[in-house]
């Protein structure tokens, strides 16, 4: 991830705070209070011009005023949401089950077609399975991430345990997908783990990223990242955002913004599509002794 | 070196002055450059050394691996293709308080964990010599130059940051500096060289000149030397040096004149002294034999062969009297001053000699009153008419003979010039000695009795000639006459 679409996401998130703050000063009746949607690393959240072409896409389907708000992390975001100052965000299923009841399910993406993603370890040319990383260097993305680290620390703790000591030498986070992609490139990490979805579709749009990298394992497959509202957020609000998104796939341009995303369409889910991992979760906690 | 000119010497020399100076400038120039890129280099590092260290500090801190790389990688990623300056570091690493590297800008060149030893080993002796916090300065080293500055939190040391600089980059500087430098040297240099060149010659042109007549010396006449030399107004040594060489040949000509005058006045009179000697010798038995011829006729007998045999003896003894008589000249002294009347006489004498060669007469000059020309008449008739007949002679046919007779000063100057066909140089020498020239002009002793007149009246007789006119210039001091007179 380049650090100019970082300096570019907290800039904007600073706007948007700015913004959010004199809005709600000013309290204008006339015109509607924008939507505060985040984003994180579970899309390409970087690719400024998709993004900008979304936000026009659901303002003017809600007929208001959208913003696209970015954090540092995705424990960044859920302060912003559970404490009402987002009204919505786009997360991993992972901090969503840890705070489902705070949450409501809007909404969950389709990648080829399901609602279904896994978490994809990676490596460069020497190493071609999961024993091979012994004593590697291992890169997460984030540590609220369900395939960046809840599956290949479930992975890792395992190793550890048949190896009786650290099976890795080092782990870092890099706080994207794209970062994880890009440590292992340059070396700074021998593997890591990355979103499967990010990094299929990265192969398509810039096959040079991962040119030299190839997938030692991949995971079982969970539910996809969701959209979800805060229950802050009036039900009324909520019902219109969701139908927004259950009908993109219905309309040329939807589909062509979809297109860009690689993925197919919104489909409704229930809470329970994310079992596996909520149990994954219980699993990891219960090796680390709780959190 | 000696052999060359001095025409080539000292524009040579001015010439080589320019290109030496204009090389020290442009190598002195150009080494400041090079001094400037790599102190500009340094200032540079250290400076994205300290904003390093603060930035890394908490990363290095929590060991955060990834945001630690990004800070690192942006100077290195920073620099295109095309900066080849050497501001941008090639390497930037960070290194923990034990010495391995935490991590590099190029994980795949310095990975993380390798030791500083394995790495930089010159580098890393020094440190560990060092506390933590003294981990600063400037490495030199094979491939660059490392920049160091530790980092720190709260005074805890945590390691250090450092920026290797590639040496190179200085030179790519300097090749940028270079041509600017090389371009305005150039210039300056096709502007300077045929302009020092131009103006060592100046300097030289008047020694040449002069080194030309100093040469010229032995080979050609004084006088003409002298007139020609050009006499330049300056104060510099070298116009001082002409002024001086000209008075030289000044003195050289007159000199020479003096000499030639000598020797032709001392010839002239070793002449006379011999004519004289001669003259006396041949007048003694001369008179005798005059003398015998005489009584005989009075008192001997005679008859008509004997009569013109004695006639025709007396008039081949008188003859020899007469050459005898014009070789031993003797001005008489008169007291009588030359008058109007004399003039008047002279251009009477001469009229019927001019017809016959056909030139004209004509009066240059002429004084107001004869009172003020105080010389005698008698000789000074003589001069006049021998000059005179001289001239006619040598103008020919519609030829000219020019008089002029002024007062000047204590002397009287007598001018006689003709426009005739002029006299060579070396028949010129001895003009006045008696038989020179050829039958034409007379006796061949019209000259010669004209000089030793003037001679005898102590004045003085110049002949000139050159393309159409000839000269004779007398000139009579009234002094001697006075002294005489009295």
């Amino acid at each position: 991830m380049s650090r100019i679409g970082r300096v570019t996401g907290r800039w904007l998130g600073l706007a948007g705070v700015l913004w959010a703050v004199f809005a709600s000063g000013a309290g204008s009746a006339t015109e509607p209070e924008p939507l505060r949607i985040g984003v994180t690393p579970v899309v390409l959240d970087e690719d400024v011009a998709t993004m900008k072409r979304w936000r026009a896409y659901l303002a003017e389907e809600l007929d208001r005023p959208v913003e696209l708000v970015r954090r540092r992390s995705y424990s960044d975001m859920l302060v912003l949401l559970r404490t009402g100052q987002l009204d919505a965000a786009w997360l991993c299923g992972y901090p969503f089950i840890k705070h489902d009841e705070d949450l409501e399910l809007l909404a969950a993406p389709l990648f080829e077609g399901l609602p279904y993603y896994r978490s994809y370890i990676i490596a460069r040319e020497p190493h071609q399975s999961f024993q091979d990383l012994a004593g590697a260097t291992f890169a997460f993305s984030d540590p609220d991430s369900n395939s960046g680290w809840l599956y290949p620390t479930s992975r890792k703790l395992a190793a550890d345990a048949r190896a009786s000591g650290d099976f890795f030498e080092r782990t870092f986070f890099t706080w994207t997908h794209q970062g994880v992609i890009e440590a292992v490139n340059a070396g700074l990490a021998d593997a890591g783990a990355v979103d499967g979805y990010i990094f299929e579709t990265i192969a398509i749009q810039k096959p040079d990223l991962v040119a030299d990298l190839h997938i030692v394992e991949r995971s079982p497959r969970y539910g996809f990242p969701p959209i979800v509202a805060s229950t802050a957020l009036a039900a009324s609000d909520r019902q219109v955002l969701k139908q927004t998104l259950l009908d993109m796939a219905g309309n040329d341009y939807g589909r062509t913004l979809l297109d860009q995303l690689n993925l197919d369409g919104f489909a409704e889910v229930e809470g329970s599509h994310y079992d596996g991992i909520r149990s994954l979760a219980r699993q990891v906690e219960e090796a680390l002794g709780g959190h | 070196m000696h052999r060359l000119s001095y025409r080539f010497k000292v524009p040579l020399q001015v010439v080589l002055v320019v290109l030496v100076t204009t090389i020290t400038i442009a190598t002195a120039v150009a080494v400041h450059a090079w001094r400037d890129a790599e102190r500009e280099q340094i200032a540079h590092g250290q400076g994205l050394a300290r904003v390093l260290s603060e930035s890394v500090a908490p990363l290095m801190l929590r060991e955060d691996l990834w945001r630690a790389w990004e800070v690192v990688r942006a100077p290195v990623e920073a620099a295109t293709d095309t900066d080849r300056g050497g501001r941008h570091p090639v390497e930037v690493i960070l290194i923990d308080a034990d010495g391995t590297i935490f991590v590099s800008d190029d994980p795949e060149r310095t990975p993380t964990g390798t030791s500083l030893e394995a790495y930089v080993p010159d580098m890393a002796r020094q440190l560990a010599e060092r506390p933590v916090l003294q981990w600063r300065g400037r490495f030199n080293g094979p491939e660059g130059v490392w920049i160091l500055q530790p980092v720190q939190q709260d005074q805890q040391p945590l390691g250090a940051v450092a920026l290797r600089y590639d040496t190179p980059g200085v030179f790519a500087r300097l090749e940028q500096s270079v041509p600017p430098i090389a371009v305005a040297a150039s210039i300056t240099l096709v502007l300077l060289l045929p302009l020092g060149w131009y103006l060592g010659r100046r300097i030289a042109r008047p020694l040449s000149e002069l080194s030309r007549y100093a040469e010229a010396v032995g080979r050609e006449l004084p006088r003409k030397l002298a007139d020609s030399i050009p006499r330049p107004e300056g104060r510099d040594e070298v116009a001082r040096l002409q002024a001086r060489f000209g008075m030289m040949l000044d003195d050289l000509a007159r000199k020479d004149e003096l000499e030639r005058e000598m020797v032709r006045s001392e010839r002239l009179a070793a002449i006379g002294q011999l004519s004289a000697g001669v003259a006396h010798e041949i007048n003694n038995p001369l008179g005798g034999m005059l003398n015998a011829l005489d009584t005989y006729r009075r008192h001997g007998p005679s008859d008509a062969f004997t009569e013109q045999t004695f006639s025709m003896l007396e008039r081949g003894l008188r003859q020899i009297q007469n050459i005898v008589r014009a070789l031993l000249v003797e001005g008489r002294v008169t007291h009588e001053n030359l008058s109007d009347r004399d003039l008047s006489d002279i251009e009477t004498l001469v009229a019927h000699d001019l017809k016959r060669t056909g030139a004209v007469l004509r009066w240059v000059a002429r004084p107001e009153t004869m009172e003020e020309v105080a010389v005698p008449a008698t000789p000074v008739r003589q001069i006049l008419m021998n000059l005179i007949l001289n001239g006619a002679r040598a103008a020919g046919e519609h030829g000219e003979v020019r008089v002029a007779v002024r007062r000047d000063d204590d002397a009287v100057c007598i001018d006689v010039s003709n426009d005739g066909p002029g006299i060579p140089e070396a028949r010129l020498q001895r003009i006045f000695e008696p038989f020179v020239g050829d039958a034409t002009d007379g006796t061949g002793l019209g000259l010669w009795v004209t000089y030793q007149l003037v001679v005898q009246m102590g004045g003085s007789i110049d002949a000139e000639s050159d393309g159409g006119e000839t000269r004779f210039h007398v000139r009579l001091p009234l002094e001697f006459q006075e002294s005489e007179a009295s």
